[in-house]
């Protein structure tokens, strides 16, 4: 797991961590019982504040998306995936929104932009793909 | 280990301290908890190496008190500095030593040195133990002061501006001291820095001096949790700068505006709303901002 | 047309000519206007400088001699730096080292020997008294220099040992052979001996290697122990900073003393050489008596200077180690009376040596009181022993100049030295050995009153314990008995007790001063 930090950026790191490792258990890179880093692992491999890491650990504890076992480790609870489900769609209407923002500003027409997606989405050929990441996901609800 | 009844490491109040008559530290109190990451941020001369100059005993306290571990750095030098791993900003290691012979010597003065850890580490700082300190580059001057301040398990670790003009494999060498340092003992760190970005990464706790003054001190969290960014625009461009109490800093000109508040969010929201301001933009204030906004505001303040 | 293509070695020395050729020019302009202007004003005749011709032959070619061969040695490197090196850039050459060594050493001293010779004949022209041995000596000297500089980092101070054993055995062989012109041999001898370090060390530095024998410091230091590195791990760190201080300012001491005294030797040398003639004023034998005196000297210029490194800790590493103020302290004055006790034997031997190949009137004077049987050894010793001891009282004082925070003590403490011993040994056999008591008493009384006062402040301050004043009190107590026993010997007198008290608060104020000095330092 590859967590990258901006220190600058106004947002607390803790949250950014938060944020970041939601992602990757959104995206499925983590599935149930899967092991977190520790947090002297993962403080020394971002270099930031263990008691940051602990912050962040925490509070991914506190909204069910993992299990901390005494003595053991963190570990990503079976709860993810109903989380991760709202987690992915909030993920995605922040980029539509800023999609949405930039169309707006470079006078792009609602239509216009739907068409505009329907064509690169042709040109990458990701609608097969689409398809396929579906699969780990009803793994996931079945579970 | 309990260093002081009070469970701080540090304990600095109404610590006052004047070159002629221009004030170094004006009224300045700070404590630092034990198994903390303290960042002591500033600009240059704003008093940063005054303080940590009455941490170490090097300077006497002419008001107020400093006590370190639970001592008077003044009274008792060989008490507090046995048991403080200290890293100087200007790194002025004698450079006629050879790094085996600066080993050698610091370990005389530590009982509690490591010698197996001490050279761990020079390995893992690839220093050579034969060559003269004044030979090393910048970086591995610093690595060398470093290993010094770090082989005797301090409680405390005090770096003043430990990586100032340094490399970023040298300053990362030094972050992951400080992070080995809390994250293996719980021992504490205190330093000093300019580049606020180091300090966002690993401080718990955060003071802010400006020209001898402390500006803020708090957790990082309290600081995250009050100040804010703002985007603002205004139908039309108010004449002057646009009146926001809450505001610790306003920069921009025209309809368009930037500021950081300090705060409750939602209290500068409907302030900046009923100034008639449209928001078009709220994130929180990383460190940065929070200094600018802070000194430009004292600043301010002086004039 | 298509050019040809120079040959490397040409172009070598092509440059090589131009870089020494616009030096040794712009020497030659000096030269010609400092010549020109003592020459018009000689041939004007309107000066009543006598010397202007002289200025115009010897003096002019001397100086642009002077500039010619530290512009040479110290010339400017491919960056446009001030370089002492041999140039980087020319290291680097795709060229053999012995083409590309001979190449530059003999175009550049092929032009300053050229330049030489233009200098003689200007020297001779304007007065016929030419002594070449001036010009040699100068090529001598340039030669040196550049062999150091050239092969320092390649040779690792070899060539101190091979240059200064080359000279040695030259020299022995010059005087021993009497060759009619001894100086000439000399500069030849030097000339080979530069060419061949020179290009040992450039080739030892092309293939970044090193002469395998340790440098002359390292052997210094192996046997004194000052400079060594630490072999077992310290007791404490008392004795950390002991050898701290040993490395940092013992060992200073005996460089810096060491160094006045050659150049203190070499200053007088060519004071004789320059009065050969007795051109000037002073005479020559009038001055003879000062070489003794020169490795004390030398020993009391240096004890500042190594006091004054031993004291200027600033906020330095030192008063970050953990160690109790009157420790540190205490390191530093162990550290210098250490490097003392080892320099002052040196500085007698070196005198004694002096003054024996000086030919001084003192040395007549007590070989002529030896011959007829009026001293002995211990006599003899005696004799020596208390201007040494003066000395070294006096060289202690000095080295604490910083911390007494006035020069006071030790300008007082010269004046025991100068009113107790030198004008004694001038007037040497005179009954009254300290010279005039009643003038020397009032700097001791001074002394003794500071020593009192600094004392009782450390205590009261607690940067001392009490057991250090009885220790001080002690020392004093015994240096009085030791120069009453001494100077009582000859001929008593209460004089001698006040003496000794002087020297024991001298030998003790260090003591609680050095510890007011750090303390005051270490908590600003």
């Amino acid at each position: 797991m590859r967590l990258y930090l901006a220190p600058n950026s106004g947002t607390p790191i803790y949250v950014q961590i938060v944020e970041q490792i939601k992602h990757v258990i959104a995206s499925g890179r983590l599935v149930e019982g899967d092991e977190l880093p520790t947090v002297r692992a993962l403080a020394q491999q971002l270099v930031v504040n263990p008691n940051t890491v602990l912050r962040a650990y925490q509070e991914l504890e506190h909204l069910g998306l993992v299990v901390r076992r005494q003595g053991s480790g963190t570990y990503v609870s079976g709860e993810g995936s109903p989380l991760a489900e709202t987690a992915r769609l909030k993920i995605m209407t922040e980029k539509v929104d800023a999609l949405l923002y930039d169309a707006r500003h470079m006078d792009f027409s609602r239509e216009a932009l739907s068409e505009l997606i329907d064509e690169r989405a042709r040109a990458l050929n990701l609608d097969h793909e689409t398809e396929g990441k579906r699969t780990p996901d009803e793994g996931d609800s079945k579970a | 280990m309990s260093a002081t009844e009070s469970g701080n490491v540090i304990a600095v109040e109404s610590l006052t301290r004047k070159f002629g008559r221009k004030a170094a530290l004006d009224n300045v109190s700070l404590a630092v908890p034990e198994g903390c990451v303290y960042g002591l941020v500033g600009g240059n001369g704003a008093g940063k190496t005054t303080l940590v100059k009455h941490l170490l005993g090097t300077f006497k306290a002419q008001t107020g008190s400093v006590r370190v571990l639970g001592e008077d750095p003044v009274r008792s030098p060989v008490e507090v500095l046995s048991r403080v791993g200290y890293l100087s900003e200007d790194r002025d290691l004698p450079g006629w030593m050879r790094v085996r012979d600066w080993l050698r010597y610091s370990e005389a003065f530590y009982p509690a040195w490591d010698a197996e850890y001490a050279e761990r580490l020079r390995e893992r700082f690839g220093l050579d133990p034969d060559t003269r300190i004044k030979r090393l580059s910048r970086g591995e001057t610093a690595k060398a002061g470093l290993l010094a301040a770090l082989a005797f398990r301090p409680p405390l670790l005090l770096l003043d501006e430990p990586s100032s003009g340094l490399d970023p494999s040298a300053r990362r060498n030094i972050l992951e001291a400080i992070i080995r340092t809390v994250a293996g003992e719980g021992r504490t760190v205190f330093f000093s820095s300019h580049l606020l970005e180091e300090v966002e990464r690993v401080a718990d706790r955060v003071a802010m001096l400006h020209q001898g003054r402390l500006v803020f001190e708090g957790t990082m969290e309290d600081l995250h949790a009050t100040h804010h960014r703002w985007m603002l625009r205004f139908p039309q461009a108010p004449a002057g700068h646009p009146n926001l109490p809450g505001a610790l800093h306003l920069e921009g000109d025209g309809q368009d505006w930037t500021a950081v508040s300090e705060g409750d969010a939602e209290r500068f929201r409907t302030e900046a709303l009923a100034a008639g301001a449209e928001i078009t933009g709220h994130s929180g204030a990383s460190l940065e901002e929070v200094f600018l906004a802070r000194v430009g505001h004292a600043a301010v303040l002086e004039d | 047309m298509p050019h040809r293509k120079w040959n490397k070695y040409w172009a070598l020395a092509w440059e090589q000519l131009l870089v020494t050729g616009s030096v040794c020019a712009a020497a030659f302009g000096v030269n010609a206007a400092f010549a020109g202007v003592a020459g018009l004003s000689y041939a004007s005749g309107g000066t009543s400088l006598g010397d202007a011709r002289a200025m115009a032959g010897s003096g002019a070619v001397l100086l642009s001699m002077l500039i010619a061969i530290i512009a040479s040695v110290a010339r400017q490197n491919a960056a446009g730096e001030l370089s002492l090196d041999f140039d980087p850039r020319l290291r680097r050459m795709p060229v053999y080292t012995l083409p590309l060594v001979s190449l530059v050493f003999f175009v550049r001293t092929g032009c300053l020997f050229l330049f030489a010779a233009v200098g003689a004949a200007q020297w001779y022209w304007f007065g016929s008294d030419f002594d070449p041995a001036a010009l040699y000596f100068l090529l001598i000297a340039y030669l040196v220099l550049q062999t150091i500089v050239w092969t320092r980092s390649g040779l690792t101070g070899i060539e101190y040992l091979v240059g200064g054993s080359v000279l040695a055995v030259a020299l022995g062989t010059l005087y021993g052979l009497q060759l009619p012109d001894a100086t000439f041999a000399l500069l030849v001898l030097v000339y080979a001996a530069a060419f061949l370090v020179s290009l040992a060390g450039i080739a030892l530095i092309r293939r970044d290697a090193r002469w395998p024998l340790p440098r002359p410091g390292e052997i210094f230091d192996a046997i004194t122990g000052l400079n060594a590195s630490p072999r077992h791990p310290f007791r404490n760190g008392l004795a950390a900073q002991v050898w701290y201080e040993g490395r940092r300012a013992g060992w200073l001491l005996l460089f810096t003393s060491a160094t006045f005294t050659v150049i203190g030797f070499v200053i007088l040398r060519s004071g004789d050489y320059l009065n050969y003639d007795d051109r000037y004023p002073w005479n020559y034998s009038r001055y003879l008596w000062l070489y003794p005196w020169v490795p004390y000297i030398a020993l009391l210029l240096a004890a500042p200077i190594a006091g004054a490194v031993a004291l200027s800790t600033g906020a330095g590493p030192t008063f970050m180690r953990p160690l109790e103020t009157r420790h540190l302290a205490l390191a530093k004055l162990v550290a210098l009376f250490r490097a003392l006790a080892i320099a002052l034997p040196l500085a007698a031997v070196v005198s004694a040596l002096a003054s024996a190949l000086s030919d001084t009137a003192l040395w007549d004077i007590m070989m002529d009181a030896w011959n007829h049987g009026e001293i002995d050894l211990a006599g003899l010793l005696a004799w020596r022993a208390g201007p040494m001891l003066l000395m070294a009282v006096a060289a202690w004082a000095l080295m604490f100049a910083r911390s007494l925070e006035s020069l006071a003590i030790a300008i007082l403490s010269a004046a025991c030295f100068v009113i107790g011993l030198v004008l004694a040994d001038l007037n040497f056999m005179n009954d009254e050995y300290l010279g005039n008591i009643a003038v020397a008493s009032v700097p001791m009384a001074v002394i003794i009153v500071v020593t009192g006062a600094r004392y009782r402040k450390a205590l009261r301050s607690g940067v001392l314990p009490g057991r250090a004043f009885d220790i001080a009190a002690a020392i004093c107590a015994l240096s009085a008995i030791l120069v009453l026993l001494y100077a009582g010997s000859v001929q008593f007198d209460a004089n001698f007790l006040w003496v000794g008290l002087a020297c024991g608060c001298l030998l003790v104020l260090p003591g609680a001063s050095v510890s007011l000095h750090l303390q005051r330092q270490r908590h600003r």
